[in-house]
C-alpha cells in the first residue's frame, strides 16, 4: 500500500528559500520608499544603509540555497523523517492552541488562560489521563501565577471578572 | 587583591549560594531530559532572574549552564541516551561501563573529570579574559566590525547543515535585529507604521520561540518519548586517586582541547568532547579498551565538554561577543541585570568580573555535590510524562518572554519565532546563527557606520589596519574553504579517473 505521507510539490528547503527570497525582494523594494529619504541626506548611509546590505546578502543566499536544493537530489533534511498527516495536524493543533492561549491571556487573564492551556496542550500531545491533567493544569498555572504576581510582583494580565486575577 | 575580595564578598551571601545550588540542580534536571538543553533551561529561569539581585541572577544562569551540561551525561551513562549533544561522546564509554554493572563508578569518573575540566576552564577564563579585554582596548570600531563579521561567519560555517543555510540564517537574524529605531539617526525602520514594532524585536522572546516553542512543535510532530527504562539503581562512587595515575596527562590534554575549542565562536562542548575523545582514542595507553567502557574515554569526553563552559565566556565577557546561543542568552540577561560585558566591564567593574569567576567555581563544586547526592533522583525526571513536562516548559518560557518588557508584542514574537524555528529545524536550517546574528547585528552596524565616518566613506581603509586585515583574511579563508575543498576533490577524482587509463 502506498505511503500516506503528504508530499509537498517541492522540498522544504526550496520553499523556505523561496519565502526568504520573496521577503528580501519586497523589503529591498521597501527601502526605496520616500520615508527613508534621509538616506540621501546622509550620503547614502542613512537608516536603510546597513539593512540594504543585509537584504542583498539575503537575496543572494536565498537564490543560492534555492539553486542548490533544486539541482541536488532530494536528501533527507537534517536527518528528519517525513511527517505523517496526523503529525502535521497535531502541530497545527498545538500552534492554534498556543496562538489562542496568547490571545486569551489578554482577554480572560493569565491565570484562567494558563489553566485552559495547561489542560489542552497535554491532550494535543496525546495524554489522556484527564484527572491528572486537570490537577496539573490547576496547580501549575496557579503556582506560576502566585509566584510571579504575588511574590515577584510582576504584573500579569488580569481577567475582566475578578479583582486579583 | 582587594577587588578579588570584593568580588568574593558579593558571592558569599546566602542568596547567591542558594541560587548556585538551585540553578545547578535545575540545570541537571533539564540536562537529563533529551532535547532540553542549556538554552531552554536558561529561558525557563529568565522570569525569575528579573526580580533577583545581580549576583543571584548570574549565579542561577551559570548554575544552569554547568548543571545542564552535566545532566546530559547522567542519562548518556545510565540509559545510553545523551540528554544533550555535549554528552554524546560520553555514552560511547560510559554506557558500556554502566552495562557491566559499574554505573556508579562511571558516574564517578564522569563527575570528577567534569569538575576538574570545569575548574581548569575557570582558570583559563581568569587568565585569558582580562588579557583579551586589555588587548581589545586598542580596538576601534573598524576592528569590532571585522570581529563581529568573523564571529558570525565562524558560527554559520560550523553550524549543522550546509554553510549556505547557516549564512542565510545568520543574515536573517541580523536583518530582524535592524527592525525598529535606527541606532545612529533615530529614524524608524521596517515598522510599517506599527507603533509596537518601534521598540524592535527583542532577543529573549525570539529565543523562547526559536528554542522552547519549536522544541514543543518538534516533539508533537515526532511524538518523541524517552522509552528507556530507568528502574535499576544508580549510585555514585568516586574513583580512587591511584586510578588517576597515568591518566593525568590525558586529563590535562582534554582540558586544553576543551578550553581552546570553547573560546572559538560557534564550536562548543559537543565538538570539543568528540575531538578530545578522538585524541584519547589515538594516543591513550589504554586506547585498545576505548569504546568498551574504558575510563579514559569518559575522562576525555567529560573534562573537555565542561572545560568549554569557562572558556566560552572569555569572548562573551571580554568583548561582548557570544560564541553560541547559550552565551547569547546569558549576554542578554546580563545586560537586563545592568552588567554590560565588554572591555569596560574589566576596567570599571572588576569586582563583578571576579564575582563571576567565583560563581563559576562554586557552580562546578555544586555540580559535583548535586551529582554525588542526587544522580539517582535526577533520572526519575524521565518518568514525568513528556506532555506535562513540555507544557510546563512552554508556559514558564512564555512567561519569561512576557516578563522582560511586559509587552504583548513579545508574546507574538515568541509565537512567530516558534513556528519559524520549527520550520527551520524540519528543513535543516541551523538556529544558532540566527540568534547570534540578532545579537551581533547592532554591534556590527554601529561599528560599520562609525568606521565609515572615521575613514570618510573609504572602505579600503579598513584593510590598512593589521588586526582587521588578519580577521578579514581568516574570514575570507573560512568562506572560501568549502569551495577550495570541492575543487581539490574534483581534481583528485579527475586524476584518479585518468590514472588507470594512462
Amino acid at each position: 500500500m502506498a505511503s500516506k505521507t503528504p508530499r509537498l510539490p517541492a522540498n522544504g528547503t526550496s520553499l523556505v528559500a523561496c519565502a526568504t527570497l520573496a521577503a528580501s525582494i519586497f523589503l529591498l523594494w521597501h527601502t526605496f520608499d520616500p520615508v527613508y529619504d534621509t538616506a540621501y541626506v546622509s550620503a547614502g548611509r542613512g537608516p536603510v544603509f546597513f539593512p540594504r546590505i543585509l537584504l542583498i546578502i539575503m537575496l543572494t543566499l536565498s537564490a543560492a540555497v534555492f539553486v542548490q536544493s533544486a539541482i541536488r537530489p532530494r536528501a533527507p533534511e537534517a536527518g528528519n523523517t517525513a511527517l505523517t498527516r496526523r503529525d502535521l495536524m497535531s502541530v497545527l493543533l498545538a500552534a492554534v492552541a498556543t496562538g489562542l492561549y496568547l490571545y486569551l491571556i489578554y482577554v480572560i487573564g493569565y491565570l484562567l488562560a494558563s489553566i485552559a492551556f495547561s489542560f489542552v496542550l497535554p491532550a494535543v500531545f496525546g495524554y489522556r489521563r484527564w484527572a491528572v491533567t486537570a490537577v496539573f493544569a490547576a496547580v501549575y498555572a496557579t503556582a506560576t501565577w502566585y509566584v510571579f504576581e504575588m511574590v515577584f510582583r510582576i504584573v500579569l494580565p488580569k481577567s475582566p471578572w475578578f479583582i486579583y486575577f | 587583591m582587594d577587588v578579588a575580595l570584593l568580588g568574593l564578598e558579593q558571592v558569599l551571601t546566602w542568596q547567591t549560594m542558594l541560587a548556585v545550588v538551585l540553578g545547578t540542580a535545575l540545570g541537571v534536571a533539564v540536562g537529563v531530559l533529551p532535547g532540553l538543553g542549556s538554552v531552554v533551561g536558561i529561558t525557563m529561569v529568565l522570569p525569575f532572574t528579573l526580580t533577583m539581585g545581580q549576583m543571584p541572577a548570574v549565579a542561577v544562569l551559570l548554575g544552569i549552564y554547568c548543571g545542564s551540561v552535566y545532566g546530559g551525561s547522567i542519562t548518556a551513562i545510565v540509559i545510553n541516551t545523551p540528554g544533550t549533544p555535549q554528552a554524546a561522546a560520553t555514552a560511547l564509554d560510559g554506557y558500556p561501563k554502566a552495562a557491566r554493572g559499574d554505573a556508579d563508578l562511571a558516574l564517578g569518573w564522569a563527575t570528577t573529570a567534569k569538575l576538574l575540566g570545569g575548574l581548569f576552564s575557570v582558570l583559563v577564563l581568569m587568565l585569558a579574559a582580562p588579557q583579551l579585554a586589555a588587548f581589545s582596548l586598542n580596538f576601534t570600531s573598524v576592528e569590532y566590525f571585522a570581529l563581529g563579521v568573523f564571529a558570525l561567519i565562524c558560527i554559520a560555517q560550523v553550524s549543522q547543515g550546509s554553510m549556505l543555510k547557516g549564512l542565510l540564517s545568520g543574515a536573517v537574524g541580523m536583518f530582524v535585529a535592524t527592525i525598529g529605531v535606527d541606532p545612529v539617526i533615530g529614524d524608524m525602520r521596517f515598522t510599517f507604521d506599527n507603533f509596537a514594532l518601534s521598540a524592535g524585536i527583542s532577543l529573549i522572546p525570539a529565543i523562547v520561540g526559536l528554542f522552547a516553542l519549536s522544541e514543543m512543535f518538534v516533539r508533537i510532530a515526532e511524538r518523541f518519548a524517552p522509552s528507556a527504562k530507568v528502574d535499576f539503581k544508580v549510585g555514585f562512587k568516586v574513583p580512587p586517586f591511584s586510578a588517576w595515575r597515568g591518566r593525568l596527562v590525558l586529563l590535562l590534554k582534554s582540558c586544553l582541547i576543551g578550553s581552546f575549542i570553547g573560546a572559538l565562536p560557534g564550536t562548543g562542548a559537543a565538538t570539543s568532547a568528540f575531538i578530545s575523545y578522538s585524541e584519547a582514542k589515538r594516543s591513550s595507553p589504554n586506547r585498545a579498551r576505548i569504546g568498551k567502557g574504558e575510563p579514559d574515554g569518559i575522562i576525555a569526553a567529560e573534562s573537555a565538554n565542561n572545560a568549554v563552559t569557562g572558556s566560552a565566556l572569555v569572548p562573551t565577557l571580554a568583548l561582548g561577543i557570544p560564541g553560541d546561543p547559550v552565551t547569547a542568552v546569558m549576554l542578554g540577561t546580563l545586560i537586563v541585570q545592568g552588567i554590560t560585558p565588554g572591555p569596560r566591564l574589566f576596567t570599571e567593574h572588576l569586582d563583578i568580573v571576579y564575582a563571576i569567576f567565583f560563581i563559576l567555581i562554586a557552580a562546578n563544586v555544586a555540580m559535583f555535590a548535586v551529582g554525588a547526592v542526587g544522580a539517582q533522583a535526577f533520572t526519575r525526571v524521565l518518568r514525568v510524562p513528556e506532555s506535562l513536562l513540555m507544557t510546563a516548559v512552554v508556559v514558564i518560557a512564555l512567561l519569561g518572554a512576557y516578563g522582560v518588557r511586559g509587552n504583548s508584542l513579545d508574546l507574538v514574537i515568541a509565537f512567530v519565532a516558534g513556528i519559524v524555528g520549527f520550520v527551520m529545524r524540519r528543513t535543516g536550517f541551523p538556529i544558532a546563527p540566527m540568534v547570534i546574528g540578532m545579537v551581533l547585528s547592532p554591534m556590527i552596524e554601529n561599528a560599520l557606520r562609525q568606521s565609515l565616518m572615521l575613514t570618510r566613506g573609504n572602505f579600503w581603509a579598513f584593510f590598512e589596519r593589521p588586526i582587521t586585515l588578519t580577521l578579514f583574511v581568516v574570514t575570507a579563508a573560512i568562506l572560501l574553504w568549502p569551495l577550495l575543498r570541492w575543487l581539490l576533490r574534483s581534481a583528485k577524482t579527475r586524476n584518479d579517473a585518468q590514472g588507470p587509463q594512462t
